[in-house]
């Protein structure tokens, strides 16, 4: 174990260990050193290489602190020879442009030689042709891209937890960023409502079913009965009534006759007062004839008559009283 | 019978059911009336005649206003003037009621009739009379009280009775 050799070269650690030598717990493991995303519940591993506690120094080692500049120098001089002989060239070509030019004119078209045989022309004809396969192979790449690109999205989306995706999104930080208030002052809703067709729509709403499922009664019981009609003003309703248009609407006369024809008043007062002077004359005339009798007996008694007791139905002069004829009369 | 009753317009053809008289009545039933129901038959008849007088004078000058309404004012009348009226308007009264249906109005109210000696109604003149002694002595209806028969002096006079006669 302590014969472990490390390099390290362009941050890539590398144990260059047979790894027959090795137990399979020691095989070494070749790791880019780039940060991989892992699970934020899983601890950070405590060896990389193996699973003993000696290669901790290791594997500390090759953490990207402490990489050697190596890549570092060597791209430092590739970048700086890069600009050196980038800045050489454009000072030659700066100075040589107005001699290229010329000689570029003469060597693109050498007086003497036919038009298609100048290298202006061939360069032209390259250019075409190259031109040509470009755009085929443009074609081309459009037409695979096109086959390729939904299976390839196909596998994507099927390898990817979208629910995952969808729950690590914090959609009430998200939904907080949008303006609704200016959404809706935005949305013209006269427009909406034109083109809608209400009328179809509640023509397809079953409003009676609705009713059946609404439950009025907590509803009711929640209405305060009391507020509202101490909110009511009945005195201006009262003033917008016209009474006389009410009144006059009503047929009281024929109202009036049905209720006096069912209470037969005329009877009814004829029964009263009938009864009323008939009570009232019976005691009068039962009255005055006590009276009758009790002056007839004081005079009897004052004038030393001997009063016999009256045979009803005959007259006093004992002849058979006509009254009965008469009140047959 | 039938046929006539139902011409009277009786309701199915059979007359009324005649209402039954107070028990009470039933022991004066066709007695003389003493002095008491008389005088207060006398009074009714006499409140009547006086109210029928008061409104012809009034009905009188009413006329008068309309006729002559600047220089209208009630007419002054002598008491024998008014009396007389009042007498003669009384005497009128008590005939045509005597010889009709032999009750006045007061008689009507106190159960009372008056008939000659036979229960039968008073003539015309037999009315007349009757009703002049009445009017001209009107304190011999107090001799009522006096007598067993319970007669007025104008019973006494013209052989007329006045009893009691419920009506049904």
């Amino acid at each position: 174990m302590g014969s472990i050799t490390h390099a390290v070269v362009l941050g890539v650690a590398v144990v260059p260990r047979s790894e027959a030598e090795m137990e399979p717990a020691q095989i070494p493991v070749v790791r880019a050193d780039i940060p991989s995303p892992r699970p934020a519940e899983e601890p950070p591993p405590a060896a990389t290489g193996t699973a003993t506690g000696e290669q901790t120094d290791t594997n500390a080692d090759a953490s990207p602190e402490s990489l050697p500049p190596v890549v570092d120098v060597l791209l430092g001089a590739g970048a700086g020879l890069f600009r050196l002989a980038e800045r050489s060239v454009h000072r030659v070509s700066n100075m040589a442009r107005p001699l290229a030019g010329s000689l570029a004119a003469v060597a693109l078209r050498p007086p003497g030689l036919p038009e298609r045989l100048h290298p202006e022309t061939q360069l032209r004809l390259l250019a075409e042709r190259g031109r040509r396969e470009r755009v085929t192979v443009e074609q081309s790449g459009a037409e695979l891209l096109r086959v390729l690109v939904p299976l390839i999205v196909d596998k994507l989306l099927d390898s990817i937890d979208m629910m995952g995706i969808v729950r690590r999104i914090d959609l009430d930080a998200a939904v907080r960023t949008v303006d609704i208030d200016a959404i809706a002052r935005r949305l013209d809703l006269g427009a909406v409502f034109d083109s809608a067709p209400i009328e179809r729509i509640v023509t397809r709403v079953d409003v009676d079913a609705i009713a059946e499922r609404v439950d009025l009664e907590p509803i009711v019981k929640r209405v305060d009965v009391d507020a509202v009609v101490a909110a009511v003003d009945l005195d201006a309703v009262a003033a917008r009534l016209d009474l006389d248009a009410i009144i006059a609407r009503v047929d009281v006369v024929g109202i009036a006759q049905e209720v006096v024809e069912a209470l037969d008043l005329p009877e009814i007062i004829r029964r009263s007062t009938g009864s009323m002077s008939s009570d009232a004359v019976r005691g009068v005339r039962m009255r005055s004839m006590q009276a009758d009798e009790s002056v007839a007996r004081l005079t009897d008694r004052l004038l030393g008559r001997r009063r016999s007791n009256p045979d009803h139905g005959s007259s006093p002069d004992g002849s058979k009283d006509g009254l009965d004829d008469v009140g047959a009369r | 019978m039938t046929s006539a009753h139902a011409s009277d317009g009786w309701a199915g053809g059979r007359p009324p059911a005649p209402r039954a008289l107070p028990e009470a009545f039933l022991p004066y039933r066709g007695q003389p009336a003493g002095v008491i129901s008389r005088s207060l038959a006398g009074g009714v008849d006499l409140a009547l005649v006086v109210t029928v007088g008061v409104s012809m004078y009034l009905g009188y000058s009413g006329l008068r206003f309309l006729w002559n309404p600047r220089d209208f004012h009630f007419g002054s009348l002598h008491w024998l003037v008014a009396v007389v009226v009042e007498g003669t308007l009384l005497a009128v009264y008590l005939t045509a009621c005597w010889a009709t249906s032999g009750r006045t109005y007061g008689d009507r109210v106190l159960a009372l009739r008056v008939t000659d000696a036979n229960g039968d109604r008073l003539h015309v003149v037999h009315a007349l009379a009757r009703a002049v002694l009445c009017v001209v002595i009107p304190l011999g209806l107090f001799l009522s009280a006096l007598t067993a028969t319970k007669r007025s002096l104008s019973d006494v006079l013209l052989r007329t009775t006045v009893r009691y006669d419920w009506e049904r």
